[in-house]
């Protein structure tokens, strides 16, 4: 049922005059993996989904599916099925039908396509609701039911385009929750797209940033958290702090105080731009021999069972989040410890494709292709 | 607003009234101008109707009927789906063009399409076929206008990445979202075909004689009033039949509709019933 996915150098230009919106994309997602393609609205995540389902064409570019390439396929013909945001759901057939006609169109007769649908009903928990009228449903629902359907149509890719967005935070992860255990029975290749960083996080197993129509940052979920390609991927990944400084000797210093580098980035020098993760980051009293950064409490701000509280010094502001129920006042001044695999260098001059400024020839970090900040380093 | 009782009884009756002359007339075999009933029931117009080819005009009014609404129907459908994707300036020209035929005397335009079909050597039948398919193209394209507007092209994407071909994709998914925009727009497209009197007389050149000749070449004599009611019977039951299946359809489409107005409302099948006939 599963297939591994290929994207090599797709590009689409809507307009002539304008940038492309898809900017020679290369992207590869191993069989049975499922890979989140995250990035603000209408950096070409969506364009990218429909051109690998054969919505849209590519002006240039390969998609292959194993090996073989997808060019000129038909959509029906490239085993794939879509859930959209919305559940699509057909209103002329009954919930039953729905999930049917994948089946249906693979030329099943219908007891044997009903039969078949039925199971994958079982499957999302809504044996109960076959000969339901679809628009009976709730949205929870009936996205549930689009997703019974996709997988009835045996897909080796499963495309998923912001299919928890319209729902309600708590149908949301009940549906994340169903994702995740139909990944674990069908072992589907699944490509999601989504702007929500914790959805990627929750399902994906890689985390895939596109910016602009660029492909910009491919990693596993858990690295690229810590070491973001640039500001862009920081930011749209949830980061809030940018200190402002510069590196040398392993450390980086600004006007809150001196940190270590993470190994990776030990060579790493000049005009730096350090990103740190704010979950990690802890308030302490200010003599505390283990902070490693100084500063006010410049503002405290509720966010959820958490609190985030504004550090500042010389201009310079760094955020921590704390249990809500940690003492903190304005005007306080504090210590933060700051743990090494908190951090990551970007160059100064922001932006997502550093230009290749060369840091430290010696540094061990090699790149991968996809590793925007070791080919950076090299 | 709701209008009250008193005005929607005043309207039916407005409505109903010639029906009532019609069916009396029909059942009558005299009828005097100074009582409210006729003076003899019988069946005198039914008997000269048959004699006068009453079977015949009917078969024609209806092949030529359908004729125009299986071939104005996917037509307007085709350029309906094709204006929803254009932009707005198309789109204006487009509407402008539309009512033309709507718009110009029926009776010029006739008989200046007469004279090109006639030198053109174009068969009368097919130059009947030819300018009320064109008359009809206005109702069908804005009925299926509004209907693809309401209707959401990502069931097709959707229905594609199940595995549907093109072709399935049109006939069980598109088409059942659109049935009642095509039964409402086919309807109109019957109905132009069906009361049309001046383009079959003219381009027919009097020997194409459907029910309207027929009834109009009745009425021109005088004590012919059964036999015409009689032949209007038959004019007007099948449409009003129609009518009434089509709204029935509609309203079973609004209930299924995905969308508050995803297929043309009946309520202006109708509306523009009344315009075309």
């Amino acid at each position: 049922m599963t297939a591994a996915l290929s994207v090599s150098g797709v590009t689409r230009r809507f307009e002539p005059t304008e940038p492309p919106a898809l900017d020679a994309v290369d992207l590869d997602v191993a069989a049975g993996t499922c890979t989140a393609l995250l990035g603000p609205s209408g950096s070409g995540k969506t364009t990218l989904l429909r051109t690998i389902a054969g919505l849209e064409p590519a002006d240039a570019g390969t998609v292959r599916l194993d090996a073989a390439d997808l060019t000129g396929v038909a959509a029906e013909r490239r085993g794939m099925a879509m859930v959209f945001q919305r559940p699509l759901l057909f209103p002329h057939l009954s919930v039953h039908d729905n999930v049917a006609f994948p089946g249906r169109a693979r030329g099943l007769a219908r007891p044997v396509a009903r039969e078949e649908a039925a199971r994958f009903l079982d499957l999302v928990g809504l044996a109960h609701l076959t000969a339901r009228d679809v628009r009976a449903l709730s949205g929870g629902q009936q996205q549930r039911v689009a997703l019974a359907r996709a997988l009835a149509a045996k897909p080796r890719v499963l495309l998923l385009d912001e299919p928890f967005a319209a729902l309600d935070p708590s149908l949301a992860d009940e549906m994340r929750e169903l994702v995740l255990e139909l990944r674990a029975v069908l072992e589907p290749t699944v490509v999601m797209v989504t702007h929500d960083h914790e959805e990627a996080s929750v399902l994906a197993d890689d985390v895939a940033v596109l910016i602009d129509g660029r492909l910009v940052q491919h990693e596993p979920v858990e690295t690229i958290y810590r070491r973001p390609a640039g500001v862009a991927v920081h930011r749209l990944l949830g980061g809030v702090n940018e200190l402002p400084g510069t590196a040398g000797a392993g450390r980086h210093r600004s006007a809150l105080g001196e940190l270590d580098l993470p190994p990776e980035a030990q060579g790493v020098t000049g005009e730096t731009v350090l990103l740190v993760r704010h979950e990690q980051v802890q308030l302490v009293t200010p003599g505390d021999p283990a902070a490693h950064l100084a500063g006010a409490v410049e503002a405290v701000r509720q966010r959820g069972g958490r609190r985030r509280v504004t550090v500042t010094r010389g201009g310079v502001q760094l955020v921590a989040e704390v249990p809500v129920t940690h003492p903190v006042r304005v005007g306080e001044r504090v210590g933060l410890v700051v743990p090494p695999d908190a951090v990551w260098p970007v160059q100064a001059s922001g932006g997502d494709q550093p230009s290749g400024q060369v840091v430290d020839s010696s540094s061990g970090a090699s790149g991968t292709s996809s590793s925007v900040p070791a080919k950076w380093l090299k | 607003m709701r209008a009250g009782a008193p005005a929607r009884l005043l309207l039916v009756a407005w409505f109903l009234a010639p029906l009532a002359g019609v069916a009396l007339w029909a059942l009558a075999d005299q009828w005097t101008a100074a009582t409210v009933l006729p003076q003899d029931w019988g069946l005198r117009g039914w008997r000269e109707a048959l004699a006068d080819g009453l079977p015949a005009a009917l078969l024609r009014t209806v092949v030529l009927s359908s004729t125009v609404a299986l071939l104005a129907t996917p037509a307007g459908a085709m350029a309906a789906r094709g204006l929803v994707r254009v932009g707005p300036r198309l789109r204006a020209a487009a509407s402008v063009l539309l009512v033309v035929p709507v718009v110009l005397p029926p009776l010029t335009v006739v008989l200046g399409v007469d004279v090109l079909l006639l030198r053109l050597q174009v068969p009368a039948a097919v130059g009947v076929v030819a300018v009320l398919v064109v008359q009809a193209l206005p109702y069908t394209t804005y009925v299926m206008w509004t209907t693809y507007q309401a209707y959401d092209e990502a069931y097709e994407d959707e229905a594609r990445t199940l595995g549907a071909s093109a072709l399935r994709t049109l006939l069980r998914v598109q088409l059942p979202l659109v049935a009642p925009g095509l039964a409402a727009a086919s309807f109109l497209a019957l109905l132009v075909g069906w009361s049309d009197y001046i383009v079959t007389l003219v381009v027919g050149g009097g020997r194409l004689v459907t029910l309207p000749v027929l009834v109009a070449s009745n009425a021109a004599g005088t004590g012919n009033e059964p036999v015409v009611a009689a032949l209007s019977v038959v004019a007007i039951g099948p449409p009003l039949l129609l009518l009434v299946a089509v709204g029935l359809l509609g309203r079973r489409g609004r209930r299924r509709a995905p969308t508050r107005s995803s297929v043309a409302d009946t309520t202006d099948t109708a509306r523009m019933a009344g315009v075309a006939s």
